[in-house]
């Protein structure tokens, strides 16, 4: 077992937890409580990398699908993937890693470029949760287009945009932390 | 025997986190490495198995470098770290503790055997079906120790084992370890806090800025200790005998 | 702690308890599937069975209600769906609310099976059945997702702990500004990612001098756990809800397999 090996394993379980804990938690960051599941989703593929986004992110739906209650609001369960907010689930497993493939600077990127990337890389993983998502709500409901946004996507802006620059602050200042975690494996 | 030979390490910007380090462990030995906050004491640790591959000087253990057979060095070198917690990796105090022999692939029914053995030894027993995280300090660190003593080690190196414990999980923590040391185990015991066991070491070594500034038995040296930054326990006429939290 | 933890383990000795949780699994995925499909049948079905076998994993034999929460969210699936699906679109008000209603009732039943699943099932013990369940799956890292799995539960309420002692501190220093969301945000996650990221450091240290490999010793199992009966039990009322599909409705089989939503 390589030292390397190890070390994408745990990283990649921290970061399911970190997912799975934030489930449970309600932060009063404005005037209304949000959850910060999609935060740390982003995080987990641009700290971690594609791989570690993708595979923290799998974990966390392993995890809900055999019934624990990680998903938003303490449920679990197959029942909520194949449910109306099920697209939102499957949005996750593709976020993470797109994230993590946009937001990849070296250790010589110069700031700017760094911090570029990372809100680039937070819009568009942002972004990327809605496409199955939407579609999904409006079949499983037989909602139309209309109403599916209303209920769907409008009400989650703010929030979301909140996130997503938050999550992008916290990528340019822990990519270093994170890269050198990873990197010393290799050397040893 | 365990032996440390010309160890050095630095970081990038030049400060020297290890410097020039020789020690040697004999079998059967119990030395404390003492030296405050910062002078390469746990670093010193994270070479002995391994986990920190030596840029100069080496690691040797019965005189072969241990990087010949890292697998079979760290099955004979077991390190109980700092922070309890996060060396957990076991859902109930039972599986944690299996964790190592498991990794050994032993078969289940050793494992179960010597798992028994364990929890008796250590008289946790009624703890084997709790979570981890929800035991006491004191509980939690003989878990710990259990964990690493399932793999059978001939050294066991503690990393300032009594952090944190109240004063009864201190003396039961030392009362494993004096046990462990009575059965013939060699005990490197890093710590600042000379006071909860410096009466059962036969050898102190002085670390201070990455480099071993003195080193002997504990008699020769109480009396300098302050002089690289440790506290002398209290009580200028105080027999070594008396610097144990260990209930007589 | 976890607020919203509905869902939790309670010991026992009942079938339902000592069922091998593979089957448990694989009952509870099954039955969610055939639920996708909106069908009366299907549910009148099935909530007799759900119902007895929440009788049988009582110890005391006494139907207790779920938790009010547990009626919220289908409370407002169906007023969703009645406002959506719309007297004007079904063609009258008597069906819209039954379609609202069956739909309510489908939640329920995914919820309740959830909730047997979880009552009866010790945390501890998924891991290991999950990667029995995996192993034989080729292409499938069985040992890397359990590992990752069993890591992730451990950690999840060290990280909740964490989380809520990080808030309190910021709180007691007056670090919330309502005004300034994203900073409030980034200065709860330094800390917390910080930490996450030491601990990281250390459990790999520590998994590393433990010796820790991918083909460890597998996990045990409980050998008493029922595993014969409970799988033929599956298999036959599969069946009979199809069978009886067929013979009651005359839906062809395969096209009700292939029918969602």
């Amino acid at each position: 077992m390589t030292k390397m090996r190890i070390r994408t394993t745990v990283l990649s379980a921290v970061f399911t937890a970190l997912i799975a804990a934030s489930a449970f938690f309600t932060i009063p960051v404005g005037p209304i409580p949000i959850v910060l599941t999609t935060m740390f989703i982003l995080l987990s593929g641009m700290l971690g990398g594609a791989k570690i986004g993708f595979s923290a992110v799998a974990t966390y739906l392993i995890l809900g699908i055999i019934g624990l209650p990680v998903f938003a609001g303490g449920t679990g369960g197959i029942a909520k993937l194949i449910g109306p907010t099920g697209g939102f689930l499957v949005g996750y497993l593709l976020a993470a890693p797109l994230a993590g493939l946009i937001y990849n600077p070296g250790p010589d990127s110069s700031r700017t470029r760094k911090i570029i990337l990372a809100v680039l890389a937070a819009l568009v993983g942002g972004i990327t949760l809605y496409i199955p998502g939407i579609p999904w709500l409006k079949q499983s409901l037989s909602m139309d287009w209309p109403a599916a946004l209303q209920a769907g996507l409008i009400p989650f802006i703010p929030g979301d945009l909140i996130k997503c620059a938050a999550a992008a602050v916290l990528a340019v200042g822990l990519k270093d932390r994170f890269r050198d975690f990873l990197t010393e494996a290799e050397e040893e | 025997m365990l032996e440390v030979k010309n160890l050095s390490r630095s970081y990038e910007k030049g400060r020297m986190v290890l410097n020039n380090v020789s020690l040697s462990f004999p079998e059967g030995s119990f030395t404390i490495i003492a030296g405050p906050n910062g002078s390469g004491k746990t670093q010193l640790m994270r070479h002995l198995n391994g986990l920190l591959k030596a840029r100069e000087g080496e690691v040797l253990l019965d005189g072969r470098n241990i990087r010949e057979d890292l697998q079979a060095a760290r099955r004979r070198i077991g390190l109980v770290f700092q922070n309890a917690d996060s060396q957990i990796v076991g859902q109930t105090v039972a599986s944690d503790i299996a964790f190592g022999a498991e990794n050994l692939k032993w078969p289940r029914q050793k494992i179960n055997e010597k798992l028994e053995e364990l929890l008796t030894e250590l008289s946790i027993g009624h703890l084997r079906n709790r979570r981890p995280h929800t035991l006491s300090g004191g509980e939690k660190r003989r878990c710990v120790l259990a964990a690493v003593l399932i793999m059978n080690p001939e050294i066991i190196v503690l990393d300032e084992p009594f952090t944190g414990l109240d004063y009864q999980g201190v003396s039961d923590v030392l009362k494993d370890i004096t046990r462990l040391h009575k059965d013939g185990k060699t005990i490197i015991l890093i710590t600042h806090d000379l006071e909860k066991s410096l009466a059962h070491a036969d050898r102190l070594v002085l670390m201070k800025d990455g480099e071993v500034v003195k080193e002997g038995e504990p008699a020769d040296l109480i009396e300098d200790v302050e002089d690289f930054g440790i506290r002398r326990p209290w009580g200028n006429e105080r027999d070594l005998e008396t610097m144990t939290w260990l209930k007589v | 702690m976890a607020e919203g933890l509905i869902f939790q383990y309670t010991p026992g000795e009942s079938i339902l308890h000592r069922i091998d949780i593979r089957i448990k699994l694989i009952g509870m995925i099954a039955l969610s599937l055939v639920l996708i499909k909106v069908s009366p049948f299907r549910l009148c079905f099935l909530l007799p069975v759900l119902l007895s076998l929440d009788i049988c994993s009582r110890n005391d034999r006494r139907i207790s209600l779920p938790p009010p929460i547990l009626f919220l969210m289908p409370l407002i699936i169906f007023a969703g769906n009645f406002i959506s699906l719309g007297p004007w679109e079904t063609g009258g008000f008597k069906p819209a609310l039954a379609a609202a209603g069956f739909r309510a009732l489908r939640f329920i039943c995914i919820l309740w099976m959830a909730q047997l699943f979880t009552e009866t099932s010790d945390p501890m013990s998924i891991t290991p059945a999950f990667y029995r369940l995996l192993k034989p799956i080729p292409l499938i890292p069985a040992g890397r997702i359990s590992t990752s799995m069993g890591l992730s539960l451990t950690l999840i309420p060290l990280i909740i702990s964490e989380m809520g002692e990080i808030r309190d501190a910021m709180v007691s220093r007056c670090g919330w500004n309502p005004r300034r969301p994203v900073r409030n945000l980034t200065s709860m996650g330094i800390p917390l990612l910080e930490g996450v990221l030491t601990r990281a450091e250390a459990l790999s240290d520590a998994m590393e001098s433990r010796l820790f490999t991918e083909d460890a010793t597998e996990p045990e199992l409980l050998d008493d756990s029922l595993r014969t009966s409970p799988s033929l039990f599956l298999l036959l009322l599969l069946t009979a809800l199809f069978m009886g599909e067929r013979l009651l409705l005359n839906i062809d089989i395969l096209e009700s397999f292939m029918n969602f939503y």
